[in-house]
């Protein structure tokens, strides 16, 4: 201890102070290399998780095309107006000493007073920006979201003015540079060019919601703050949500003591979503949608219709009804608006009939039962049959509105005789029938639009073993009863009438694009006209089966014969089915149905229509049928879906905006 | 020889006073790195910055250290039980004063606040040196003894009650080294000490364990956090119900924060720190910003200037200790001597609770970093101490 060295002996004390008060200054520097230069490393992770926010930023998502890129969805850019709020840190130092005068104030008192100055600021600022952009009422800032903001995310740049018109949005281009701290943002806004066309396929989007984990992308990280996006949330929006959004990307921000923004940088950029090729042809989807709300001039009935390519299984158009307007869900959604929307009670516009809906075929299940007939050799076409207008089963008698009489094959299809099916139905047995079911998987899901389709119902073999009675077989011969399909099944159905035999598995999805980091593109198409099975029948059967079809629509007698067009051959098939259930009116709710291909020497386009209400086949679905097949007969043949020659995209360069 | 005989110049202890000079200037320095992030209530103009304050307070200390050094010490030791009176009649005043933050530690006149804490612990200091410069023989009565302890606990007891458990604390190793200094008994120390520590034991124990056993020490409730935080205790009783848990977990949780952040300040700043004003840390948005210029200073330090910065300020520090016992070993008498040591002590105390508590070596409370926290009271005090030291150089030899 140098400074004690000349102390006189009684100095000891001070020696044992001067040593003492060295321990304390070792053990202070003691501590601070351990804690600045040993464990230097861990407090610096902790201090830089604390000084960054990442924030998610959407990718641009991708645009669905039909079959001839027509876009179905794309995105439009939104703008809006953003204030900076550290650009005003000077005038809420200002407006604060204004507002406190020479006034003594307590902690919560100043606290409060700090608060308003701030709200104070920037909402004279709002509504100064609102004037120059020339709102007729200027805007008003909203306290709670700016206490919001101000306390979560002041780092980042807050929406006070959104959905700027061009006007407005060159106004401030012009005067902008009168008002510090606003700038302009774009965001990317989900858009439906056609309104309610292929609503139910398309789907809808609603807000993301912070919390939400269902996007299952690479990203294992929470963010600070999400830039508001959208996600599918029903139709192919929803299905393919992962596809369609792209990756999000993300950007730290550094922020500094006050939270504000120091520096910003983009570490991962965010991948654009894949383009949707569908298969849907939008005229012919246009056309079943005309056709459709030609049913009910209130747009309440329930109906759907699909059109299909006969030779690949390509659906070319699913529409059902009543629909919606997808558009309405990128917006603010007032419960007004939606809830009668999910009413079970009403008619249910989002529910897409066409995929999702069980119905009873009725007499166009004929064309399975005649075709498994005719193979099994349990039919004679040429044979006549006695029907006595109806036909006894015990104690009960079906009805049958084709009235008595004899009837040949074609006579009976095209008359679409109960007593007939029913008399060759029991001939052959339940078993033959459910063989027939099988063949074109009536019972399964197609797995056309996963989240939104039912198998319907169709007995199991196993079921015929027990509790089976011969009524039921009766009923299943003539497509009622113990038997439920969707349109779709009965498209599919049909294209393997048409097509000889080949059940395909039907396609909306014809393939993707996606944009390469070069701004090239690739298109990866799914596979077209794969098949599922066969449906057992010789040709010779199958030209009997289209040629009652043709009957149908050809000969005046037909049911079908609101659906004929003339110099274009078109099969078809009526269906009437009793449901048990009466209606608002107290009718009986028959599910009614037309089932049709063409032209008839060279099939291509399936058409199945249903009527959820309807009197008859005969008279509420066939003519529906017929303004399908006007448009279609005019159309070239679909050719394979291709993507478009130009990337033309309004999405793109979202991101370098942002 | 005579003081008067050599020139004035060379009775100034010049290497204390650059220590001082040195230390008063990084802590103008860096209370305006901690304060220059713009906050609402930042003044409007650059003259009611804090720095500016604190440039004006150490000047004027200093300016009163050079006061204090024209009168021989032995005239202040006559009149230290008058300033120790007065001392204490400010310390009853504060309290009749409106709370600020919960604790009555400040006379406010116009647009001045005092913090007369700071210079009772002055006044009490020249007191015991007076009170215990007189004859061994007397120091070895008991009964003087328990005055001595008597003339500490006044206003030990007072500042207690503002609250200030720091300041009050501080008074402990001051009064005990200017006792053993001055020569009372090592008995009579040591069962003081033992003493004393049973009592703190006794504290830290009810508070953590028994905190409804024994209510005769009365923590105030966030004295009593500080303790739990620095024990690393949970601030739910055992017995409490899930709703009292969560909120008491959410208060040691807030209360934590501030320790950590500012360990995690000192621990980022590295070996060479990140450079003045470029702390992110720094005067927090995660340090509380009512306590970074002031209590957590050092943590501003530590993180712009590393450890090499922290160094400096100990080694600043450490000059200004070693020059103070140089003083006190050769002061002319007794009295001298435990002044000396006294405000050595003082000082020593203040740097190594303040220093400890960012390091987290020290619980948290509110005592300032000598000349480096902002703070017009205790820069005037700490300066008018080193007076006090300057002082004792300046008579040594004046018989």
């Amino acid at each position: 201890m140098k400074p004690v060295q000349h102390t006189r002996r009684e100095d000891m004390g001070l020696q044992w102070l001067a040593f003492g008060l060295f321990i304390g200054f070792l053990i202070l520097a003691g501590g601070l290399w351990y804690v600045q230069v040993v464990s230097f490393k861990k407090y610096e992770k902790y201090r830089e998780v604390q000084s960054y926010r990442t924030v998610r930023i959407p990718a641009p998502r991708g645009i669905i095309f039909d079959r001839n890129s027509n876009v179905l969805a794309d995105n439009e850019p939104k703008f809006n107006i953003v204030a900076y709020l550290d650009q005003f840190r000077k005038e809420f130092t200002k407006t604060y000493y204004q507002l406190k005068g020479d006034r003594k104030l307590t902690n919560a008192e100043s606290n409060r007073l700090q608060s308003d100055a701030r709200y104070l600021t920037v909402s004279n600022k709002v509504h100064e920006a609102s004037v120059v952009i020339g709102l007729k009422e200027p805007a008003v800032l909203d306290r709670s979201d700016f206490q919001i903001h101000y306390h979560r995310h002041r780092y980042m740049a807050m929406p006070v003015l959104s959905g700027l018109s061009r006007e407005q949005m060159a106004r401030f281009m012009e005067q902008g540079s009168r008002l510090k701290g606003f700038d302009l943002e774009v965001r990317s806004k989900r858009r439906y060019p056609n309104g309610t066309l292929a609503a139910h396929v398309l789907g809808y989007m609603r807000p993301r919601q912070r919390s939400s984990n269902e996007q299952s992308t690479t990203l294992e990280m929470s963010f600070d703050y999400e830039l508001p996006d959208f996600m599918g949330k029903y139709g192919l929006e929803g299905q393919y949500e992962e596809e369609l959004s792209g990756e999000p990307g993300a950007k730290s921000i550094l922020v500094n003591n006050m939270v504000y923004r120091q520096e910003e940088e983009i570490w991962l950029p965010s991948l654009p979503g894949k383009h949707l090729y569908l298969t849907l042809d939008s005229r012919i989807q246009k056309a079943a949608e005309n056709a459709l709300a030609y049913l009910d001039p209130n747009q309440q009935r329930r109906g759907a219709i699909v059109v299909m390519d006969c030779t690949n299984g390509d659906v070319l158009a699913l529409a059902s009804a009543p629909t919606f307007d997808p558009n309405i869900f990128t917006g603010f959604l007032p419960a007004s608006v939606f809830n009668p929307m999910i009413d079970k009670d009403g008619p249910l516009p989002l529910f897409n009939r066409a995929t999702y809906g069980r119905y009873h075929p009725g007499s166009i299940f004929k064309i399975m039962v005649g075709l498994a007939g005719l193979e099994k050799g349990f039919i004679d076409p040429e044979a006549e049959f006695y029907g006595q207008g109806f036909y006894p089963m015990g104690r009960r008698k079906i009805k049958d509105t084709a009235g008595a009489g004899y009837f040949d094959f074609e006579k009976a299809f095209y008359k679409s005789s109960n007593a007939y099916f029913i008399h060759y139905g029991l001939e052959m047995g339940p078993d033959v029938i459910v063989d027939y079911g099988n063949q074109i998987f009536l019972g399964k899901e197609t797995g056309l639009l996963p989240a939104q389709e039912t198998g319907g119902y169709f007995p199991s073999k196993k079921s015929l073993k027990k509790g089976w009675y011969d009524g039921d077989t009766a009923n299943l011969s003539i497509g009622q009863g113990k038997i439920d399909v969707t349109p779709l099944q009965m498209a599919v159905m049909t294209s393997a009438a048409a097509n000889g035999g080949k059940v395909f598995w039907p396609r909306i999805v014809a393939g993707w694009e996606t944009t390469l980091a070069n701004g090239d593109s690739v298109f990866e198409s799914t596979p077209s006209g794969r098949i599922r099975g066969r449906i057992n029948a010789s040709p010779q059967n199958f030209q009997i089966v289209q040629n009652a079809m043709l009957a149908d629509v050809e000969k005046v007698q037909g049911t079908g014969s609101a659906c004929k067009i003339e110099g274009y051959l078109i099969g078809g098939k009526t269906g009437t089915a009793e449901t048990g259930f009466r209606n608002k009116d107290d009718r009986r709710i028959k599910h009614t149905w037309f089932a049709a291909y063409a032209p008839f020497e060279n099939p291509r386009y399936a058409v199945v229509v249903l009527d959820g209400d309807g009197a008859s086949g005969r008279t509420s679905c066939a003519p529906l049928a017929k303004m399908v097949f006007e448009v279609v007969k005019d159309l070239p043949d679909p050719s394979t879906v291709k993507p478009r020659k130009k990337v033309f995209s309004q999405g793109e360069g979202y991101e370098r905006a942002l | 020889m005579n003081a008067r005989s050599k020139h004035w110049t060379h009775q100034i202890d010049w290497v204390l006073l650059l220590a001082l000079i040195g230390i008063a200037s990084i802590g103008v320095a860096f209370i305006y790195s901690a304060a220059s992030v713009h906050g609402i209530t930042d003044p409007e103009h650059w003259y009611q910055h804090r720095f500016v304050k604190q440039i004006l307070a150490c000047l004027l200390g200093f300016g009163i250290a050079a006061g204090v050094c024209l009168v021989d010490y032995h005239l202040i030791a006559r009149w230290s039980m008058v300033f120790y009176w007065a001392a204490i009649i400010l310390l009853l005043v504060v309290l009749l004063f409106e709370p600020v933050f919960g604790a009555r530690r400040w006379i406010s006149i116009g647009p001045i606040r005092l913090q007369p804490s700071e210079f009772a612990k002055i006044a009490t200091i020249c007191a015991l040196g007076n009170f215990l410069s007189r004859p061994l023989d007397e120091l070895r009565v008991p009964s003087l003894f328990f005055q001595t302890l008597g003339l500490i606990g006044l206003p030990f007891c007072l500042i207690l009650i503002e609250p200030d458990l720091g300041s009050s604390l501080v008074l402990i190793p001051v009064g005990l080294v200017m006792m053993f200094i001055a020569g009372i008994p090592r008995i009579f120390l040591a069962r003081l000490l033992t003493g004393s520590f049973l009592v703190l034991v006794l504290v830290v124990v009810d508070t953590l364990f028994y905190p409804k056993l024994l209510p005769v020490v009365q923590l105030e409730e966030y004295q009593k956090n500080r303790l739990l935080v620095y024990f690393g205790m949970s601030f739910a009783p055992a017995d409490a119900t899930p709703e009292e848990k969560r909120k008491a977990e959410r208060r040691e949780r807030e209360i934590t924060h501030n320790v950590d952040q500012a360990l995690i300040s000192v621990g980022s700043g590295g070996m060479t720190g990140k450079g003045w004003c470029q702390g992110t840390q720094n005067a927090l948005g995660y340090l509380p910003k009512t306590v970074a210029h002031n209590d957590f200073i050092f943590s501003v330090i530590a993180e712009e200037w590393g450890f090499l910065g922290s160094m400096t300020v100990l080694l600043l520090n450490g000059v200004v200790v070693i020059q103070g016992l140089r003083i006190a070993s050769q002061a002319r008498d007794r009295m001298g001597k435990v002044i000396a040591c006294g405000v050595v002590m003082l000082w020593f105390s203040h740097v190594f609770i303040n220093i400890g508590m960012n390091i987290r070596l020290m619980p948290v409370t509110g005592l300032p970093l000598p000349l480096l926290s902002d703070g017009g009271s205790s820069a005037l005090s700490f300066l008018m101490a080193m007076g006090l030291l300057q002082n004792v150089k300046i008579y040594k030899r004046n018989y």
